[in-house]
């Protein structure tokens, strides 16, 4: 099924009435998630698929999450490209309307594979801080795998509000961050690994400063063009 | 003059590199290129050219425009638009059939 919201190469396409993001707005409130079915058009999903296959993986241990292990893609042109893509104020209007948050500025986020039997696990832990409102994770698997389910659970009483799995490729999980509430992906089994692109919708910096930032940690960033053309405005 | 016919020559000869992904953030504008995996980051006037030249006009048509939009200076912009070309071709973010 088509999602009303759909990222294609060359732009964000809204297929849906008022009425449907309606309903994923009180989806969202009520399960502190929503699915957006093939969020990326199949053609670009095949694209990206292509290029993750020609990654490289690290090993990586994110601070401040008590217990986790992950491989994450060292950046290439599929990472640079979902960065890009994701980086879009008429997207980032939609989440705002279906999650009711504050203006979002940028999306940051990493391709991440987790590989059964390899000690790669996730604990619960609640992402807040950097600015971030909310979350997003996006299934970029060239299989169905089992296991490496969202898991949201109440902080204090930590019972757990809300399950999803995120088996639909090129299918996105949008959830919802806050101090009451904590989160975790549960660990993969049997064979097949699980790749996706997971990060957060941020109310700060906007993008061209994150492009900066990430510039800084190795991603390449260039101006051609910055010093020839001063603003200049007519009236 | 020689700057407009070497740009009357590029009519309909510069188009941008399909392989460039890019997306208007307010004033500005961000390509990424897929070959070389870079970022660009292109100011208000320069986000107007690429929009210009991507929607297949030529280097002449978009000067004109531009001349319309920006308070400039047409011989200022005809070498600024020279300029930011060579620039573009450099870095393969354009085609120039020439």
């Amino acid at each position: 099924m088509k999602s009303t919201i759909q990222v294609t190469r060359a732009e964000i396409v809204f297929s849906g009435s008022a009425g449907a993001l309606g309903q994923l707005r009180l989806q969202f409130e009520r399960q502190h998630y929503v699915r957006l079915a093939q969020l990326l058009e199949p053609g670009l999903l095949d694209f990206l698929q292509a290029q993750i296959d020609q990654g490289k993986f690290y090993e990586r241990v994110h601070a401040g999450i008590k217990s986790n292990k992950e491989l994450c893609m060292a950046g290439n042109n599929a990472f640079g490209a979902l960065l890009l893509l994701m980086n879009d104020e008429k997207l980032f209007e939609l989440i705002r309307d279906v999650t009711q948050c504050e203006r979002i500025r940028c999306f940051e986020g990493r391709i991440y594979r987790v590989i059964p039997g390899r000690g790669h696990h996730d604990s619960w832990h609640n992402d807040l801080g950097e600015d971030r409102l909310i979350g997003m994770s996006i299934n970029l698997s060239r299989e169905a795998y089992r296991g490496g389910i969202l898991q949201i659970r109440d902080q204090d009483s930590q019972r757990i509000i809300s399950e999803v799995d995120n088996l639909g490729i090129g299918d996105a999980v949008v959830f919802r961050l806050s101090r009451s509430l904590q989160h975790r992906i549960t660990d993969v089994e049997g064979e097949v690994p699980k790749t996706a692109f997971a990060g957060w919708f941020r109310a700060q910096p906007d993008f061209p400063s994150l492009i900066k930032e990430q510039a800084e940690r190795g991603l390449r960033a260039r101006q051609p063009g910055r010093d020839y053309y001063p603003n200049r405005s007519s009236d | 003059m020689h700057t407009e016919s070497k740009n009357a020559q590029l009519c309909g000869e510069v188009k941008p590199n399909p392989n460039v992904l890019s997306k208007r953030l307010g004033a500005e504008m961000v390509l990424f290129h897929l070959d070389t995996d870079h970022f660009y980051e292109l100011n208000g006037t320069g986000a107007r050219f690429w929009e210009l030249l991507s929607a297949g006009n030529c280097p002449d048509k978009i000067r004109a425009e531009m001349i319309k939009e920006f308070s400039v200076d047409p011989n200022h912009l005809s070498t600024e638009v020279e300029s930011f070309l060579a620039s573009l071709q450099k870095e393969q973010l354009i085609f120039v059939n020439d």
